[in-house]
C-alpha cells in the first residue's frame, strides 16, 4: 500500500515504501536512543522499531536512576503507517534529519516521563554492514548501522520530581540501525534461541561451550569475546568505535563537528588495557588506545558511572512474552505496554540466569562512561557484552591488542 | 557523508542507505511527471524532475504551451546523494503533504512557475506493472507507478503573460524503476503509435483515469476507449511537445548526461494548429475533451505509448 514516504524519489525497489526487498521477518528498522547526565544519575534509553514484514512497531522507554532499571516495554500493529513514530507512550520525532529530533516518553505507571530534544554534534558514522553471519547456512544477521552523539534540552520527570536537562550537563548517542536481525520469527524467538555474533540463528539453545569460529573458549572471562561500543561526545570530536573481537572487526573514526573542512579520522587500532577492579569484580577505570589512520595514539581512561541492562530493553523475555517484532497487540490502535522496576543487581542476576538458558544477548549493558581524553573530557556510551557466560559480577574488559582493520 | 537525510526515517527498504538501488541497470529512474491545464484546455503545460542513482544524474522540464507559443525548460545536473534535494537548476518540487499535496516551480527569465497541485483523491496504485519486453528482447519495462490528480492552484508567467492558475486540473505520477526511452541510451525506433496509454480527467467529483488500461481505436477524428463497460471518445485540444524536454532534444534526453553542472536550456516554438487525433504521438502530452456515456464531458490528460 502506497503510504506518505512514497511521494518522496526514494524508493530502493518497485514496491512501495513499506515493503523491504525481503519478505523475511526479520526485517527491521530501529532507533536506539540514550540520554544521559554527566554525573551518571539518570539514564535514559528509547527505542522504536519496524518490523514491516511482520506487521509491527515496538519499543521502548528504559529509565536508570538510584539503582533502579525502570523498563517500559510497548508494541503495536502497524497500520500501514511506518513513518509514524509512536507506540503508546513512547515517540520520536525528526525535526531536522539528521540534525535534530525529538523523544517523548508520556507519564506511565512506572512513574516517569521525558520530553528532550536532541541537537546532532557531528554528521552520522556509518558502521560497515555488519557481517554476514550465518548459521547452519542460514544468514542470520545482516545489518547496517549509523551513530551519532548529540547534546540534549528538556526535562525528565521522575516519581513527580522534575528536572531539567541542559545541554552543557546532559548529551546522548544514537544508533539506527536496519536490515535483517536476530528477532522474533514465529515459533523461534530472539530471546531463547539466538546469541550474539556466530551464534546467531535456530540453534535449540545456546551452547555453553561453543565460542564460534574466534573463540578461544576456556576462560570464561579472558576469551576475545565481549563485542565494544565506544561512541562519545567530546568537545570538538565524536568518537563512534565499533569493536568486534569475536569476529575481528574493528570499526571507527574520530568525526569532526558539522560543517567542519575536516574529514574524519578512522580508528585502525585498539589496545585495551587491564582494567582496574572495585571488591565485586566490576570496572573502575581502563585505559584504551585508539590509533587513527595517521598512526596517532588516543589514550583515554574509561570511568564508568551508570548503566543499564538491555534484557529490560526486550533483549530477553521477561516472563511476559514480550519479543522484538513480536505481535502483541491484539487490535490496529491499540498498543500493548508492559513493564516493570527491578534493582540493577537483580536484574543483573536475571540476565545472567537467561543467559546460562540461552538468551545469548541479555547480559549486554549500555553504559555510561565518562572517557578522560588529555585535557579533554567527553561523555558516552560504553556497550558491551561482557563474555559469553561471564561470571557475574562482569568484567568489561579483558587486556588484548587488536589490530584488524574492516574493509 | 554516506548517510542521507532520508536515512534518518527507518524506512529503508535495502540493507543500504537512501543512495541506492536494488537493480544496478543504469537507466532506473524516478521522477515526478505532473500536466496542468485550463479548463478549456487552451493553455497547458507539462513538467517533471527525475532522478537517475545509477548513472548519478537528475534532470527536470517544464514545457509551457499559451498563446500559440510553447516554451520549453530544461536543466540537469550531477544527483548525489541526498534524495531529499530535490532542486535541479530552476526547477524544484516540493512534497508539502505526501501523496495530498505537491508544489512545484520555475524561476527563470522566461518562464516562471509556482503551483500547489492538491490531490483530491487517494493514488492509483500501479506498483510493479507487468514486466514487459519489446519484440527484439529489450527490456520495456520493470517500472512501478502511481497516479492522482486535483486542482491546481498558482501563478504561470510565459511569453510575457501572467496566467493565474486557480484550480485547474492537473494529473500527476510518480514513476520508478526501469524504462526501455529513460536514460537515452535505447535507439529511438520511428513508429510510436498509440498503445499503453495514460488518460486522466476529472468530471465533477469524477476521477477518471486509466493506466496501461482499456481497449483503444485510433481514428484520424478521435480517439475510442473502452474500459471498465464505458466507451469514451477523446478528441484532442493542444498538444504539449516533449521534443524539448524529456522528449528528445538534440542534447537532452530524459537520463542523458548533459555536463557536470547544472545545465540549462530554452526552446520557443510556434504551436502547430490543433493537431488531429491520428496526428497524435506517443512522445508527447495531450489536453483532450473527452465524451461519455451518461452525458460526461471532461477535458482531460492523454498520454499515449509506445508500441510493444
Amino acid at each position: 500500500m502506497l503510504t506518505e514516504f512514497d511521494d518522496y524519489l526514494c524508493h530502493q525497489t518497485l514496491d512501495a515504501i513499506e515493503h523491504p526487498y525481503t519478505p523475511d521477518r526479520r526485517f527491521y528498522a530501529r532507533y536506539f536512543i540514550t540520554f544521559y547526565d554527566h554525573a551518571g544519575e539518570v539514564l535514559g534509553i528509547t527505542a522504536i522499531a519496524n518490523y514491516p514484514n511482520t506487521g509491527v512497531q515496538d519499543g521502548y522507554a528504559v529509565l536508570v536512576h538510584g539503582g533502579q532499571q525502570r523498563n517500559l516495554r510497548v508494541s503495536r500493529l502497524l497500520d500501514h503507517d511506518p513513518h509514524v513514530l509512536a507506540v503508546g507512550p513512547v515517540r520520536v520525532e525528526v525535526l531536522e534529519p539528521l540534525r535534530r529530533f525529538r523523544i517523548i516518553c508520556d507519564p506511565n505507571d512506572l512513574g516517569f516521563s521525558w520530553d528532550v530534544e536532541c541537537t546532532t554534534v557531528s554528521a552520522p558514522w556509518e558502521r560497515r554492514r555488519r557481517f554476514s553471519a550465518r548459521t547452519g547456512g542460514r544468514l542470520s544477521d545482516v545489518s547496517l548501522h549509523w551513530n551519532q552523539g548529540y547534546r540534549c534540552s528538556g526535562s525528565v520527570t521522575i516519581d513527580g520530581e522534575r528536572r531539567a536537562i541542559t545541554p552543557d550537563r546532559w548529551s546522548g548517542v544514537r544508533d539506527r540501525s536496519w536490515g535483517i536481525g536476530r528477532f522474533w520469527e514465529g515459533e523461534h524467538s530472539y530471546g531463547s534461541n539466538a546469541a550474539y555474533g556466530n551464534f546467531s540463528g535456530l540453534r535449540p539453545a545456546f551452547q555453553p561451550n561453543d565460542r564460534g569460529p574466534y573463540g578461544l573458549g576456556g576462560d570464561p572471562v579472558g576469551g576475545k569475546f565481549g563485542h565494544h561500543n565506544s561512541w562519545v561526545v567530546f568537545p570538538e570530536r565524536y568518537l563512534a568505535v565499533s569493536f568486534r573481537p569475536h569476529i575481528q572487526t574493528l570499526g571507527g573514526a574520530l568525526v569532526p563537528p558539522w560543517d567542519s573542512r575536516e574529514e574524519p579520522a578512522m580508528i585502525l587500532g585498539i589496545e585495551r588495557k587491564r582494567p582496574v577492579f572495585d571488591e565485586r569484580g566490576r570496572i573502575v577505570s581502563c585505559d584504551v588506545v585508539y590509533t587513527d589512520e595517521h598512526g596517532t595514539p588516543h589514550e583515554m581512561t574509561i570511568r564508568p558511572l551508570t548503566y543499564a541492562w538491555e534484557a529490560g530493553c526486550g533483549y530477553a523475555d521477561m516472563g511476559t512474552g514480550y519479543e522484538m517484532g513480536k505481535p502483541l497487540a491484539r487490535h490496529v490502535g491499540i498498543p500493548h505496554v508492559e513493564g516493570e522496576s527491578r534493582s540493577l543487581d537483580d536484574l543483573g542476576r536475571f540476565a545472567r540466569d537467561q543467559k546460562v538458558q540461552g538468551a545469548a544477548s541479555s547480559t549486554i549493558a549500555f553504559h555510561v562512561a565518562e572517557y578522560r581524553w588529555g585535557d579533554v573530557v567527553g561523555y558516552g556510551s560504553l556497550e558491551a557484552d561482557p563474555n559469553e557466560l561471564a561470571a557475574y559480577p562482569y568484567a568489561l574488559y579483558t587486556p588484548q591488542t587488536v589490530v584488524t582493520v574492516e574493509h | 557523508m554516506p548517510v542521507t537525510p532520508f536515512d534518518e526515517y527507518p524506512l529503508q527498504q535495502l540493507e543500504s542507505t537512501f543512495d541506492h538501488v536494488e537493480d544496478s541497470d543504469r537507466r532506473w529512474f524516478e521522477r515526478y511527471w505532473l500536466c496542468v491545464h485550463a479548463p478549456d484546455g487552451t493553455t497547458a503545460l507539462s513538467a517533471g524532475i527525475g532522478v537517475y542513482p545509477n548513472a548519478n544524474l537528475m534532470d527536470g522540464f517544464v514545457a509551457a504551451v499559451a498563446a500559440g507559443r510553447q516554451t520549453t525548460v530544461r536543466s540537469a545536473r550531477t544527483l548525489g546523494r541526498d534524495r531529499s534535494d530535490t532542486r535541479v537548476g530552476p526547477l524544484k518540487a516540493e512534497v508539502v503533504r505526501g501523496l495530498t499535496s505537491l508544489r512545484f516551480s520555475c524561476a527563470t527569465d522566461e518562464l516562471e512557475l509556482e503551483l500547489e497541485l492538491v490531490s483530491i483523491a487517494p493514488p492509483l496504485d500501479r506498483t510493479r506493472l507487468p514486466f514487459l519486453r519489446l519484440a527484439d528482447g529489450s527490456l520495456h519495462q520493470h517500472a512501478s507507478v502511481f497516479a492522482q490528480a486535483g486542482h491546481a492552484r498558482g501563478r504561470l508567467r510565459v511569453g510575457g503573460l501572467e496566467h493565474e492558475v486557480d484550480g485547474w486540473p492537473f494529473a500527476r505520477t510518480n514513476a520508478w524503476g526501469i524504462r526501455s526511452h529513460a536514460g537515452g541510451l535505447d535507439a529511438v525506433a520511428p513508429g510510436w503509435t498509440p498503445s499503453a496509454p495514460f488518460l486522466s480527467a476529472l468530471a465533477g467529483d469524477r476521477w477518471l483515469c486509466l493506466i496501461e488500461d482499456g481497449s483503444w481505436k485510433v481514428d484520424d477524428d478521435a480517439i475510442r476507449v473502452q474500459a471498465g463497460g464505458e466507451e469514451l471518445e477523446l478528441t484532442p485540444l493542444a498538444t504539449v511537445g516533449l521534443s524539448g524536454g524529456w522528449g528528445g532534444h538534440a542534447d537532452f534526453f530524459d537520463g542523458l548526461y548533459a555536463g557536470d553542472a547544472a545545465y540549462e536550456g530554452l526552446t520557443e516554438t510556434d504551436v502547430v494548429d490543433a493537431p488531429t487525433a491520428g496526428s497524435l504521438t506517443g512522445r508527447d502530452d495531450h489536453v483532450v475533451r473527452i465524451a461519455g456515456g451518461d452525458g460526461l464531458e471532461a477535458v482531460g490528460v492523454l498520454e499515449l505509448g509506445k508500441r510493444l
